[in-house]
């Protein structure tokens, strides 16, 4: 599901980005990359999101790290609708 | 020019609401000279650095999360680093989003570039119950960093010596990342044909740096590679190898990119020590109503009225104040001088007094707008105004961003289309410069006022809020017809930093006040100044030759000059249809230079001074409340300003400046006559 329609305060799985080189880009560069997870902290279902970037999995799987939580409520990124139509996620 | 390039310099670089221009005013003293980079609207900063007698220049690169060769931004900092070769590059890095921040700090030492870590924002990180290890980070990536909080000046004397030292002892960590073996492997093979094939290269780009590069497919890098004698043979050893690549890794790109971004977040993992639980924060308090669903938009709508009446009332006795002192006092001084020719006096008082009041008068309620909105805006509530109607504006194809040159339009329609720079994607970025002219800025409010409170009576305020939501219905319906014609495509993506809420800080809050307040006086201030004194040389001249300054108390005497010429003829053509009466024909031509001569020019054509106005054209019956709203509706919508014309012409290029004005202007007319036709229909007056 696009994460356009993803609840809000849910906890979801990035699986793929559906976009060009440049967006897929910038999003990875922004800590969206597939395999992350995210928290969905507002959104207009569907519409734009803010979201939290909780943790990096294949970091975490690979190296095992625990769990890493960004600090606090400085990396919130807001998404509009368009972009937030071409991130899918699953629910976790 | 030899002097110039022997002086130390510096540049700033930094990812977006990291306190990028307060470090550079603390660095500078806020003396910067402002222009644009070389071909582009992408804003230039240079200012200098005065420490222990030495001066250093210092530059500001825009805000930018990486150097890839996809934005103009990105392109900018990572060729004025290549060509310039600035001495050290400052890596402002936020505390509290230190990952993005490391990200672009990793990719700077990357570039073989001399970079010291400016750590800002210390203060709210350990608000947020975090400390960072500077002293680890620093031994973790090898360069200099400096802990500040830029909004009070912590550590800025100790970032100046730093800086300084920094320029005598160059650090440079290209291999900062390890990408794994298979990557390496491939980047030593590319690295070693381009130090045997191109030397040239190598010395100008850390050849790991270009290796990398090709590896990741970085459209620039392998564009200047082919243009070199043996750049064939590199760029096919390169892809070949991006082909072994891609079968092992998938993308090389997106694996590249993952490899530094795991770098990034080994390193956080490192400096990051947790001081304190996490408590419910404020900002996650303050969002639960403010980004609300259900309240968040009659939330910001109640913010933008206050906004308005912030800026009207608080400015109002200034505005008063400025009235009296030059429309009156200096106005009255002027005519009392003796032994001055007749058409000297006037020329004085009601051209070049007369031009300074109308520009003045607007001062203070459009510096107090700006106020307001740069404290909103400070506070970090501007971003969520854009995630609030971004759900609206995405039918409209136009991103929730463009919002902000809309509301910054509201106080100026002249940074407000240059507030559009901020749009990352071209065409949504020319769409929303070509649609802010239609926000209804502050000077069209006193026409509104008179001619609404003269003839409307009653629903006048109706009338006047009526009219600024026409103003954005329109801008967004245009926005839409400019995105499926000129400005076709999907969008790319409106993506922005949400950062915590902030108490707001002064000195942020006095620099974007006065940039946005300074264009109203400078851009709009000459040109509405220049007009103001041709309406007055139009007014005292006709084909007849000299009327002189009688011309402009007497409206029998009026209708000769050339002023009452080009109305009568406007208002038995082109306007015949809206029965307006030739005075407020003129007015219209003349607003069109900007709308704060609508007003004074009636009062000059009705032969009273303005506070009278409103009173004179309720007994001259000349417009009826139907004509009167089409007129009103006229206003908003024909050109804004030459102003703002010139804005558009300096963003966007005179084509579009052409294009603004045709389009405003048959929009003014379609929409008015919409408005007679429609509303005779229905039988009103």
């Amino acid at each position: 599901m696009p994460l356009a329609y993803a609840q809000e305060g849910k906890l979801v799985r990035i699986v793929a980005i559906r976009a060009g080189k440049g967006l897929h880009r910038r999003l990875h560069e922004l800590g969206i990359i597939e395999g992350n997870l995210v928290r969905v902290i507002k959104t207009q279902g569907p519409g734009p999101v803010i979201i939290e970037i909780v943790n990096n999995s294949s970091y975490v799987s690979k190296r095992n790290f625990p769990p890493y939580r960004p600090i606090a409520t400085g990396g919130r990124l807001l998404l509009g609708f368009g972009v937030a139509m071409k991130i899918m996620v699953e629910e976790v | 020019m030899a002097r110039e390039s022997r002086r130390v310099k510096i540049a700033l670089a930094g990812i977006p609401n990291v306190g990028k221009s307060l470090i550079f005013n603390r660095l500078t003293g806020g003396r910067a000279w402002v222009g644009n980079w070389p071909g582009v609207t992408v804003e230039k900063k240079v200012g200098t650095l005065r420490v222990n007698g030495a001066e250093i220049k210092v530059v500001d690169l825009p805000g930018i999360y990486s150097l890839t060769a996809y934005s103009v931004d990105e392109l900018i900092a990572r060729n004025f680093i290549v060509e310039e070769k600035p001495d050290v590059v400052v890596c402002i890095v936020s505390a509290i989003n230190l990952e993005r921040s490391l990200y672009l700090a990793l990719s700077l030492l990357e570039l073989g570039v001399n970079v010291i870590i400016d750590l800002n924002m210390v203060d709210l990180a350990e608000k947020e119950g975090y400390r960072i290890d500077y002293k680890k980070l620093e031994s973790l990536i090898g360069v200099p960093v400096v802990p500040t909080v830029a909004t009070t000046g912590q550590g800025i004397s100790r970032l100046k010596e730093a800086i300084v030292k920094a320029i005598h002892e160059k650090k440079v960590q290209v291999r900062i990342v390890d990408y794994g073996r298979i990557v390496e492997e491939a980047i030593s093979k590319i690295e070693e044909v381009i130090k045997d094939l191109a030397p040239e290269l190598a010395e100008k780009y850390p050849a790991r740096w270009i290796a990398l590069k090709l590896l990741e497919g970085d459209s620039d890098i392998v564009g200047k590679v082919s243009k070199l004698p043996a750049g064939k043979e590199i760029i096919d050893k390169a892809n070949q190898l991006r082909e072994i690549l891609g079968k092992k890794v998938g993308d090389p790109e997106s694996y590249i990119v993952k490899q530094r971004y795991e770098r990034v977040l080994e390193i956080v993992k490192a400096v990051v020590e947790k001081v304190a639980a996490l408590k419910v924060s404020m900002t996650d308090l303050l969002d639960s109503i403010l980004t609300h669903k259900i309240v968040g938009i009659p939330f910001a709508l109640s913010v933008i009225y206050l906004l308005f009446r912030f800026a009207f009332e608080v400015s109002a006795p200034l505005a008063d104040l400025v009235d009296v002192a030059i429309n009156s006092y200096l106005h009255d001084l002027v005519l009392g001088i003796h032994g001055l020719p007749d058409w000297l006096t006037s020329f004085l008082a009601d051209g070049i007094i007369a031009g300074v009041g109308a520009v003045l008068v607007f001062l203070p309620v459009i510096a107090f707008f700006f106020l307001g909105f740069a404290i909103l805006e400070d506070v970090g509530y501007m971003a969520r105004v854009a995630f609030l109607v971004d759900k609206v504006f995405h039918k409209f194809n136009l991103p929730g961003k463009a919002v902000i040159p809309l509301i910054i339009g509201f106080g100026c329609n002249v940074p407000g289309v240059m507030a559009a720079r901020a749009i990352e994607d071209e065409n949504e970025r020319k769409t929303t410069a070509l649609i802010a002219p239609l926000a209804s800025c502050n000077a069209r409010l006193p026409v509104y006022l008179v001619i609404g409170g003269a003839v409307l009576g009653a629903s006048a305020g109706f009338a006047v809020l009526s009219l600024y939501v026409l103003g954005i219905i329109l801008a967004l319906i245009v926005g839409l017809l400019l995105r499926k014609t000129l400005f076709k495509g999907v969008s790319s993506g409106f993506i922005m930093e949400l950062p915590p809420y902030m108490m707001p800080r002064l000195s942020n809050v006095a620099i974007k006040t006065w940039e946005r307040t300074k264009r109203f006086l400078f851009k709009a201030g000459t040109v509405i100044f220049l007009a103001t004194v041709m309406v007055w040389l139009l007014s005292v001249t006709g084909p007849g030759g000299y009327l002189g300054p009688e011309a402009l108390e007497d409206p029998q005497l009026i209708r000769e000059s050339w002023v009452g010429i080009l109305g009568q003829s406007l208002a038995s053509t082109v306007f015949s249809l809206m029965g307006w009466d030739w005075r407020a024909a003129v007015a219209l031509f003349f607003g069109f230079i900007a709308k704060e001569i609508v007003v004074s020019s009636m009062a000059i054509l009705y032969g009273v001074g303005e506070e009278k106005l409103m009173d004179v054209i309720a007994e001259s019956q000349a417009f009826t409340p139907l004509t009167a709203y089409a007129y009103m509706a006229f206003v908003l919508i024909y050109v804004p300003c030459l102003a703002t014309l010139a804005m558009v012409r300096n963003e966007l290029g005179l084509k579009y400046a052409f294009l603004a004005l045709i389009y405003e202007v048959l929009l003014a007319y379609i929409v008015s006559l919409s408005i007679i036709g429609v509303g005779s229909v229905l039988g009103f007056k």
